[in-house]
């Protein structure tokens, strides 16, 4: 525990010792301060719901916590960003044997984004520019939400979230070129899709129109 | 990407402008992605006291068992549902009573492969004629060829290949003049064989039905374990 508490900063909460299969000690609050947001991220795209968002990581972090000994000592990012991935899919699964329309007025949609420092406009960057970039934002975020569940997952791991193909693998449980297949049939709908959209965009996907 | 085929790519787009276009969207799309928001989690998923334990799930008998027991018993179940099924198809699983039966069944030559045996009786004029040259004076009877059977009436003398015993048309179809002697003693053994293998001659000599049903269950056992070990692979999985 004290390896783990010199390894991860546990100045901003308790300590919380586990262990993995190979025996080595972790600090499982310090585990989830590190990779909630980019677990959050996937499960806010997955789910395109807030709120569900928020259910499904604080489940997978639960659920992490009671397998943790399971952990094998290898890449403890994509083992978590794995159970996320899960539970998002049992989430979908259930989904569309049970469709539910929310009553909820909390944000939900991908315009409710809550505003980051991407989105705040540069001092070198014109006001057309940026409604431009944010409206590109939009039509890829609405793109994304209209991808099959698995290419939406692999592009958002990949190109949103900057993981590797070998990562995306271990995340997807599935084969190399199973990654490279999705994300290449993702990128090609994205395109597609951004092409097909209003004039707003780019000139890049405006000069087929 | 490989210097060499980096610099195929680059020529090969400043010859294809659509090609340089569909790179400049692929590119620009590529980059807007990447500056896509990833902004903090809403709020800190840190837990303030460890999680309880989860709920310990009653053992079910169906899950319950390691592994290898499901591979186990599915492989048991499919060397023994192999073993019965080939059985079955050599016709090993014929109960005994039939297996003589099987065996006449089998041994007897095929319709073609039978030679003529039958022997006729000299019709009237031949009869006259070697009378005739049996006369005083004469050098002696001299050989009298035997008639050939007429086609169409030849019998065989052993139940049919075909498991059928002889129909009584050729029987009746036979000339007055001959005897039909062997065709109804041929009858006569088809008659027998069939009376004492009756199943075998309906053709009812086919594996009894508790083999059929212990291959059933075999293949049913072999599908509830391959069903089995699919949930638990699931299950272990999540």
């Amino acid at each position: 525990m004290t390896a783990a508490a010199q390894v991860f900063n546990c100045a901003n909460h308790a300590p919380l010792p586990v262990h993995d299969r190979a025996g080595n000690d972790y600090c499982y609050n310090c585990v989830i301060e590190n990779f909630q947001a980019p677990a959050f991220g996937l499960a806010r795209r997955m789910l395109n719901d807030w709120a569900m968002a928020e259910d499904a990581v604080q489940e997978s972090f639960v659920s992490g916590y009671r397998a943790f000994s399971q952990f094998r000592g290898q890449n403890i990012k994509a083992w978590i960003m794995r159970i996320v991935a899960n539970h998002c899919r049992d989430i979908l699964r259930s989904r569309r044997a049970r469709p539910t329309v929310s009553l909820d007025p909390l944000p939900s949609g991908p315009d409710d984004v809550t505003p980051s420092a991407a989105e705040i406009p540069s001092a070198q960057e014109s006001p057309e520019d940026h409604a431009e970039r944010q409206e590109l934002r939009r039509a890829i975020e609405a793109g994304l939400a209209a991808l099959p569940a698995e290419q939406k997952m692999a592009l958002v791991l990949v190109d949103v979230q900057g993981f590797s193909y070998d990562e995306v693998a271990l995340i997807m449980d599935c084969s190399l070129g199973t990654v490279k297949s999705r994300v290449s049939r993702g990128r090609g709908s994205m395109r597609d899709y951004l092409r097909a959209t209003g004039e707003l965009l780019p000139s890049q996907f405006r000069q087929d129109k | 990407m490989p210097p060499g085929r980096r610099q195929a790519v680059a020529a090969a787009l400043e010859r294809c402008q659509v090609c340089r276009q569909e790179l400049d969207q692929l590119a620009a799309m590529l980059s807007a992605m990447r500056r896509l928001p990833n902004g903090p989690a809403p709020r800190s998923f840190v837990f303030a006291a460890p999680p309880a334990p989860a709920p310990v799930a009653r053992a079910s008998l169906f899950l319950g068992a390691p592994r290898w027991v499901y591979a186990g018993a599915v492989s048991v179940a499919a060397v023994l549902l192999a073993a019965v099924v080939s059985a079955d198809l050599t016709g090993s699983l014929v109960p005994q009573d039939h297996a003589p039966a099987m065996r006449s069944f089998q041994a007897a030559p095929a319709p073609g492969e039978l030679a003529p045996q039958e022997t006729a009786v000299p019709d009237a004029g031949q009869t006259q004629g070697l009378m005739k040259s049996a006369e005083p004076g004469s050098n002696g009877p001299e050989p009298v060829e035997s008639p050939q059977p007429e086609p169409g009436i030849a019998v065989p003398l052993a139940p049919p290949a075909q498991g059928t015993p002889p129909s009584s048309e050729a029987l009746e179809t036979a000339p007055p003049g001959l005897t039909p002697a062997p065709a109804q003693e041929t009858a006569m053994n088809a008659a027998a064989w069939a009376d004492e293998y009756p199943s075998v001659a309906e053709g009812q000599a086919t594996t009894p039905l508790m083999w059929r049903v212990l291959e059933g269950l075999l293949a049913l056992a072999a599908l509830a374990g391959l069903t089995a070990l699919a949930f638990k692979m699931r299950r272990e999985r999540r």
